[in-house]
């Protein structure tokens, strides 16, 4: 393959390092339109990513999942933290340094119709990025072109075609060949299947899957689709309210989830099998997910935990590791951790929606 | 994939056509539209009409003959085969007077119409794109929008106009001041529906892949903003000939336009309107000044859905 990845200089370390990243929105209130306090969307996350890994991001809406992903590749100005990528901190790049490092790393957007301008052809949409970043002759962009679409299996007749003309499936493959065209070594793929329907998500997330395998790509793949994540994700991160509240590889996140977060979200994921499905113990949270404006005191999650304790509305926990490649940030698990609550209020609930604090 | 097939399956190379160039859709769409072929057809006569026509009918337009007793029997005359579309209050040609007239009314009209389109749209595309300009450019629309805008012209041309009638010329002077203040007063409406359209179009996920792209801003307004704020900018450009043309009427009337003695289609209108008792003089300059605007219309409305993919090929 002439465009496969080249491995990363130092193939043991990270491709992606992420520390401490904090993304504040302030708010100004008043007529002097003072500063008044932040929207704290992500408050200090810290994750890394392997070369040709996916890390799944997760988390219920509004927990900073697409912030995280936006922030990475600063589309927003990080309010704090290091983001290393290939070695370079993208948070503190010049612009013409971030305008020269953005081939590195792309984004495959949303919404597939949002994301293309409606009054450019698919062939000018994916050859942008190559007007940009390259000086190669026309002929050599279109042969760019076509390949790209083959790649992403777009049949090459569509190339003078308008987005409107394509299903959201298509639409999806434009964006990702879009993406591609200048060799990337990592992907932010922010919920690419979450407007698709459920037999085009399976291509989509096919074709993720087969370009990852023969071009060495590296994903942070953010979703709330939990079975997708699961079936693409080598490692998968637990978001709630700005924070990450577990990162496990995936195998043993989807097995037996550490922080009750997790628990109780993966508790949601749907069992296909009927029998099964009645027989699971679903996990009905109380509340509210608290403002990103004003947190909660100590953990974020103890507004509604099943199990809380006094320490949780004091101190916020840390993200450390409490079993070799687990990490979770919950005081269950740490040197201070309460023995005996393993006994969580568990409902046995068929109806999602069934019941009301 | 039904309908995707794969890239092998393509028989032949031929089959593929090389990614075409916008303009020709844009003109495959312009020419399926009806009207706007009309219109096209119809301002493409007028504008020969006065360019050309002068070449063809030579009959005095401008000098009113020395002879007062030829001027008074010449007078306000019906068409005839020596004047096809009669004469007016001073014996001159009405014909000769349209196409001399004629070629400042276009002139202004179109040349001040760019001028507040382009203004317009400026501020607007960097009011709303930019967050920090946003505030200042906009309270000097308000600012210009609460201003009475005819006696600011009036004044503008009152203090101006001799200074730079001195430099170029009477009728040269007098067009520069006139284009120049119609586009000046006249560039709000056009800011502010840019302005709109752009707080909404820059959130849109196409910029923000635009940006992750490395595109830099001003590409990213040329390539991405600029085009999907094209409709309601044509719509405005349109009405803003007809407007134009006016004001440059109201303007000749009131004296800060060009000299009373030379013709335009908006004071030869203003003319004839005291003097109804032949109102062939004032349906002629109506006449052209309405197919004008009324062509202009259809043009922008044919030239708006043929740069919309959206609609082309419907």
């Amino acid at each position: 393959m002439r465009d496969a990845a080249a491995p990363a200089a130092d193939p043991a370390g990270p491709l992606v390092q992420v520390e401490d990243l904090k993304m504040y929105f302030p708010i100004y209130t008043g007529i002097l339109r003072s500063h008044t306090g932040d929207v704290k969307a992500v408050d200090g996350v810290s994750f890394s990513i392997l070369p040709g890994e996916t890390l799944g991001l997760v988390g219920e809406s509004g927990c900073g999942k697409s912030t995280v992903g936006r922030a990475v590749l600063r589309l927003y100005e990080v309010t704090d933290g290091r983001v290393v990528i290939d070695g370079e901190d993208v948070a503190q790049l010049s612009a013409e340094k971030l305008r020269r490092k953005r081939p590195t790393m792309q984004m495959v957007f949303q919404d597939p119709q949002a994301s293309l301008n409606p009054r450019m052809t698919l062939a000018r949409i994916i050859s942008e990025p190559l007007d940009e970043h390259t000086n190669w002759d026309r002929a050599r962009k279109t042969e760019r072109v076509f390949e790209l679409m083959d790649q992403v299996g777009l049949n090459r007749r569509f190339a003078n075609r308008y987005p409107h003309e394509f299903s959201g499936g298509q639409r999806q493959r434009i964006g990702i060949a879009r993406a591609l065209a200048l060799n990337p070594k990592f992907i932010v793929c922010d919920e690419p299947i979450a407007a698709l329907d459920v037999s085009i998500q399976a291509q989509v997330v096919n074709l993720l899957e087969d370009l990852q395998e023969r071009l060495g790509l590296t994903y942070l793949f953010i979703s709330h689709d939990l079975s997708m994540v699961r079936h693409l994700a080598d490692k998968v991160a637990v978001m709630y309210l700005g924070r990450i509240a577990e990162l496990s590889p995936s195998k043993d996140l989807y097995a037996r989830p550490l922080h009750p977060y997790a628990e109780a979200l993966l508790s949601a994921v749907n069992e296909p099998d009927p029998e099964l499905a009645a027989r699971r113990n679903r996990i009905i949270l109380k509340g509210d997910v608290p403002s990103p404006a004003n947190p909660p005191k100590g953990c974020n999650f103890c507004t509604r935990c099943p199990r809380v304790f006094d320490l949780c509305r004091q101190v916020k926990p840390e993200l450390s590791e409490v079993e070799p490649g687990r990490f979770v940030a919950c005081h269950l698990y740490g040197s201070t951790a309460a023995a005996g609550s393993t006994g969580a209020p568990e409902a046995t609930e068929r109806n999602q929606q069934g019941v009301t604090p | 994939m039904t309908d995707t097939t794969r890239p092998d399956d393509v028989s032949a190379e031929g089959v593929i056509e090389a990614p075409r160039s916008q303009f020709r859709d844009v003109w495959d769409q312009f020419r399926t539209h009806k009207g706007a072929m009309v219109g096209l057809f119809v301002l493409v006569s007028l504008i020969a009409f006065v360019l050309i026509g002068p070449f063809l009918w030579s009959a005095e337009a401008l000098k009113v003959d020395p002879d007062p007793a030829k001027m008074m029997l010449g007078r306000n005359k019906p068409p005839s085969w020596d004047h096809p579309l009669g004469t007016d209050s001073v014996s001159l040609d009405i014909l000769a007077r349209m196409m001399l007239g004629g070629k400042v009314s276009l002139a202004v009209g179109l040349v001040a119409m760019l001028v507040a389109v382009f203004l317009g749209t400026f501020i607007g595309v960097l009011a709303g794109y930019f967050r920090r300009l946003d505030g200042p450019l906009m309270r000097l629309t308000d600012m210009f929008l609460s201003m009475p805008l005819l006696p600011l012209l009036l004044v503008l041309t009152f203090l101006y106009g001799p200074w730079v009638k001195g430099m170029l010329g009477v009728v040269m002077g007098s067009f520069v001041l006139i284009v120049v203040g119609i586009g000046l007063t006249s560039w709000m409406t056009v800011a502010r529906i840019v302005r709109g359209q752009v707080l909404a179009l820059k959130e849109r996920e196409f910029v923000l892949a635009a940006r992750s792209i490395g595109t830099p801003a001003r590409r990213i307004i040329l390539r991405h903003i600029l085009p999907n704020v094209l409709s309601p900018v044509m719509v405005a450009a349109t009405l803003g000939i007809a407007n134009a043309i006016i004001t440059e009427s109201v303007l000749s009337f009131l004296g800060q336009g060009f000299p009373p003695d030379f013709p335009t289609w908006g004071s030869m209108l203003n003319k004839a309107k005291d003097n109804l008792t032949y109102p062939m003089q004032m349906i002629w300059p109506g006449l052209a000044i309405s197919l004008t605007v009324l062509s202009v219309n259809y043009i922008g409305d044919g030239l708006r859905d043929a740069l919309d993919p959206r609609i082309r090929g419907r």
